[in-house]
């Protein structure tokens, strides 16, 4: 399958099993409209969604602020957003701000960095 | 039964200066038999000493009152104010009013932090203008220095004697208050040995340096990618103005990696490290040639909007004071210097 974004710093790919998307390299400022537009590109998909993350080499806080509205959305729609493979210091963050709680995030099991 | 008398539904912020044991149950026993009384949640982040006289004097009705220890309750300014937040958004009652007795530690702190807890002091009046708070902040002048009491009646509008309130004459400015503040500079001028990159716009330049000289002092792991997202945010704070250039100057100090972000907004000669007219940069306007980039008093104490809602502008700022042990805002011209110290290896509390 086509990567949904493919630049020199951020790939993503659709995923069909389970459905979602595979995030890869880096997001900042210079690559949070591509994650927005792949996020929105499977928004009407049906049911529960895994985000894999575990190849993200560097993630910005506005970066995981879509991922969390993302999720917020999706619960409207009783659907949840599982994050996989989070790097332990975005759990971190994730905590520290208290986006933990965020209706319809699920955060899946962290390994690497 | 103690009531506030200012008829505010907003943010209270009162100062009581007490001698005694005696003289503290005298101001908190009323107000928190006062505010439980009327159904209201009370707080009271003290010493562990007063918590134990209070629940002393209280009887049965210590049972319905919170308790923090203040020396764990927000370790630092930036956590403070997140942990009121939290401590109103989780127990506040809808049409209530949520009591606070915050008594911050004062004793042992560096001259640096002492002046950062006045002058966070004088910030909760902006910070939590709006929220129905009635905070007291209790000040034990049997320990807390005389330039501390001081300031207690300069950042608190209004005083509070057992149940007697009375408006502190020399209450100041907010943000007025802040920029007459003298705060020690804790910036030792870059080492020549320091590393150095910019000016840029891209923030990626200026990661990845923060993150070699992160990696080069020790840092692995989830340590080193904080590190890393700390200077980022800052860096990306200061990046947002169009046209802005940073750079990045980045050493060693025992305890700690530094960061120098320096913005300059048009091409000047640089700030001397120590210059004179060089100085904390807290308030508004102050001679920034381009206004609307100057960093607002008490810019990034306020923690990030739930998911939903919009990234904040000082979002990032928010994220990088509160990864880091301290970070500093200087201004002087047309430059914005932000020095962001990011914990080191050696820090046993990380280990």
């Amino acid at each position: 399958m086509d990567p949904l974004v493919r630049t020199a710093e951020l790939t993503v790919v659709a995923t069909v099993s389970p459905p979602g998307l595979r995030i890869e390299g880096v997001v900042d400022a210079g690559s949070h409209r591509h994650l927005r537009e792949a996020l929105q590109s499977v928004a009407s998909v049906r049911g529960d969604l895994r985000l894999e993350m575990s190849r993200v080499e560097f993630l910005d806080l506005a970066g995981l602020r879509l991922l969390m509205t993302f999720a917020r959305a999706r619960a409207a729609r009783h659907c949840t957003v599982e994050l996989a493979g989070v790097p332990p210091h975005l759990l971190q963050v994730i905590t520290l701000i208290g986006w933990d709680t965020t209706p319809g995030l699920r955060l899946g099991a962290a390994h690497g960095c | 039964m103690a009531a506030d008398r200012t008829g505010s539904t907003g943010f209270v912020h009162h100062a009581c200066l007490y001698g005694s044991d005696a003289e503290f149950l005298a101001m908190a026993v009323p107000f928190v038999r006062g505010g439980l009384a009327a159904g209201e949640p009370v707080l009271a982040a003290t010493t562990p000493a007063n918590i134990e006289l209070l629940r002393e004097a209280l009887g049965e009705s210590a049972h319905h009152l919170d308790t923090a220890e203040t020396a764990h309750f927000g370790r630092r300014p930036v956590d403070r104010v997140a942990a009121f937040l939290r401590y109103h958004e989780r127990r506040a009652r809808p049409g209530r009013r949520t009591r606070m007795i915050a008594e911050p530690v004062w004793a042992g702190r560096s001259a640096r932090q002492t002046a950062e807890w006045k002058r966070m002091e004088a910030g909760l009046n902006v910070l939590l203008a709006g929220l129905p708070v009635w905070m007291v902040c209790p000040y034990d002048t049997r320990v807390v220095p005389g330039d501390v009491a001081e300031a207690a009646v300069a950042t608190h509008p209004v005083r509070l004697d057992g149940e007697q309130q009375a408006p502190c004459a020399s209450y100041a400015d907010p943000a007025a208050y802040a920029a007459a503040l003298e705060v020690p500079a804790a910036a030792s001028c870059p080492p020549p040995s320091a590393a150095s990159t910019g000016p840029t716009d891209d923030a990626a330049v200026l990661r990845l340096l923060a993150r070699e000289r992160a990696a080069g002092a020790g840092l692995t792991g989830a340590r080193l990618a904080l590190a890393e997202l700390a200077a980022h945010e800052a860096a990306a704070y200061l990046l947002a103005p169009e046209g802005a250039r940073v750079t990045l100057r980045a050493w060693e100090e025992p305890g700690a990696v530094v960061y120098e972000l320096r913005r300059t907004e048009r091409d000047v000669g640089g700030v001397g490290c120590g210059a004179r007219g060089e100085r904390e940069r807290t308030g508004p306007g102050g001679g920034l040639t381009v206004p609307d980039a100057a960093v607002p008093p008490f810019a990034g104490y306020r923690p990030p909007a739930p998911a939903g809602d919009a990234h904040g502008a000082e979002d990032g700022l928010w994220l990088a004071r509160s990864l880091g042990d301290s970070l500093e805002v200087r201004a002087r011209g047309p430059e914005t210097v932000l020095t962001l110290r990011v914990a080191g290896q050696g820090d046993a509390e990380r280990l």
